[in-house]
């Protein structure tokens, strides 16, 4: 009798691998060879014992040696010139040319923002401590103008919106018209109109002279 | 001399304790670079590049995660997937149709082959139809098949569960069954057993 379909997957390994007896070797294999669904094994107990008998193959001649030649060998010392040639050759190709001409270029317009030119740099200016002071002074320089031009722009405002309050109330009553010339102009009045925007105007600008503006009287002071 | 103290000598530049492992280990991971390629070309490339690569990263090895073969398996092995990756194009250019049919004409020609000649083109069947299994399934039935690794060396090795090892060996024996069936004299156990 030969085994079913669960029987030899249950033994599988053992019939691939030629560890199953005679006799249950016999009923795996008749199984294998009627059942369709296991005709695969059948194929693949063949080709597993192939695989056992595939002779292994000769290492090359001399592979050891250049193995032991590869890696124990000493890496090849270079020469400092033919390390610079290399630098050198790398740094010539035309993407690393651009890009270091597009850092110089950024490099001196950051400097000509900030005012700085080399022939002003001392030795002493390069110590970590004093970049470190000089980078804290001109944090706290450009705080304090900021708050300063903060509060003027605040104040100037405040004033500013006071005056545009008091501005109405300081325009006289417009006067009625004599009866006998209802189409006669008012020159008082065209004159009234710029004379008082004219004084909301000065009176602004004289706010303005006695405000400090950004950058002159803070900075001043600051200094 | 244990893996662990011919490591930690080959660490103290001790150059015969490096060629110790290279003399035990050559041949073992050349066949499986050589089955795993079918190419001696490539298989003695890939060898050297294993060994070097082996010999740079000495000092991550860890005995205690199994022995120095297995960690070497397990090298040759991510070597050899990443060639197949890289080789994969130039190798689905011929397929696998072609060789078979080159094969059987060139058996059918010969005027009557004797035993030894056979098996000898059937083992060259064989290796060109192992060269055909996808990586995975191959490497699991070179390691047991033709490396006789153990199933739990080959799940360290291949770092998977065993069931799955067993799974792939079975289903790679399956496909090379499955190839072979039409070479002659594949069929008959008595060639088997008579190689």
């Amino acid at each position: 009798m030969s085994w079913d379909c669960a029987q030899l997957e249950r033994r599988l390994e053992d019939f691939l691998e030629g560890r199953l007896a005679a006799a249950e070797l016999a009923e795996a294999e008749a199984h294998a060879r009627a059942c369709p669904r296991c005709a695969d094994w059948s194929g693949a107990r063949t080709a597993a014992l192939w695989l056992h008998r595939l002779e292994p193959v000769e290492t090359p001649p001399g592979l050891e040696t250049r193995i032991l030649a590869l890696t124990l060998a000493p890496p090849p010392q270079e020469s400092f010139w033919a390390v610079f040639d290399r630098g050198w050759r790398a740094l010539m190709q035309p993407r690393f040319g651009l890009g270091l001409a597009a850092a110089t270029f950024s490099l001196l317009l950051v400097m000509n923002t900030f005012n700085i030119s080399l022939r002003d740099v001392t030795l002493a200016d390069l110590n970590p401590a004093n970049i470190y002071r000089a980078a804290e002074r001109q944090s706290q320089l450009s705080y304090a103008r900021t708050v300063r031009f903060v509060n003027d722009l605040r104040l100037v405002y405040e004033i500013r919106s006071r005056l545009e309050e008091l501005a109405p109330q300081r325009e006289p009553a417009p006067t009625p018209a004599p009866p006998g010339n209802p189409a006669s102009p008012k020159p008082e009045n065209k004159e009234k109109t710029p004379q008082n925007s004219s004084d909301g105007a000065r009176a602004q600008w004289l706010l303005a002279l006695q405000t400090p503006p950004f950058g002159i009287g803070g900075l001043g002071e600051l200094r | 001399m244990d893996d662990a103290e011919l490591v930690r000598r080959c660490l103290a530049e001790d150059a015969t304790a490096w060629e110790s492992i290279v003399r035990i280990h050559t041949r073992r991971v050349y066949n499986l670079c050589y089955r795993f390629t079918a190419r001696r070309d490539e298989a003695e490339d890939l060898t050297q590049e294993v060994f070097l690569r082996v010999y740079r990263t000495l000092q991550s090895y860890d005995a205690s995660h199994g022995p120095l073969a297995v960690w070497l398996h397990r090298v040759a092995r991510n070597l050899l997937i990443d060639h197949y990756r890289a080789t994969r194009k130039h190798r689905l250019a011929v397929p696998l149709e072609d060789e078979m049919i080159h094969l059987e004409q060139k058996e059918s020609a010969a005027p009557r082959p004797d035993r030894a000649v056979a098996q000898r083109e059937l083992s060259a069947a064989l290796e060109q139809a192992l060269a055909r299994l996808s990586p995975e399934l191959r490497e699991a039935v070179i390691l047991r098949d033709l490396q006789g690794l153990d199933y739990r060396e080959i799940a360290e090795t291949l770092d998977i569960p065993e069931g799955t090892v067993k799974s792939r060996i079975n289903r790679g024996r399956a496909e090379l069954g499955k190839i072979l069936k039409r070479h002659p004299g594949f069929e008959t156990l008595e060639g088997v057993s008579g190689a």
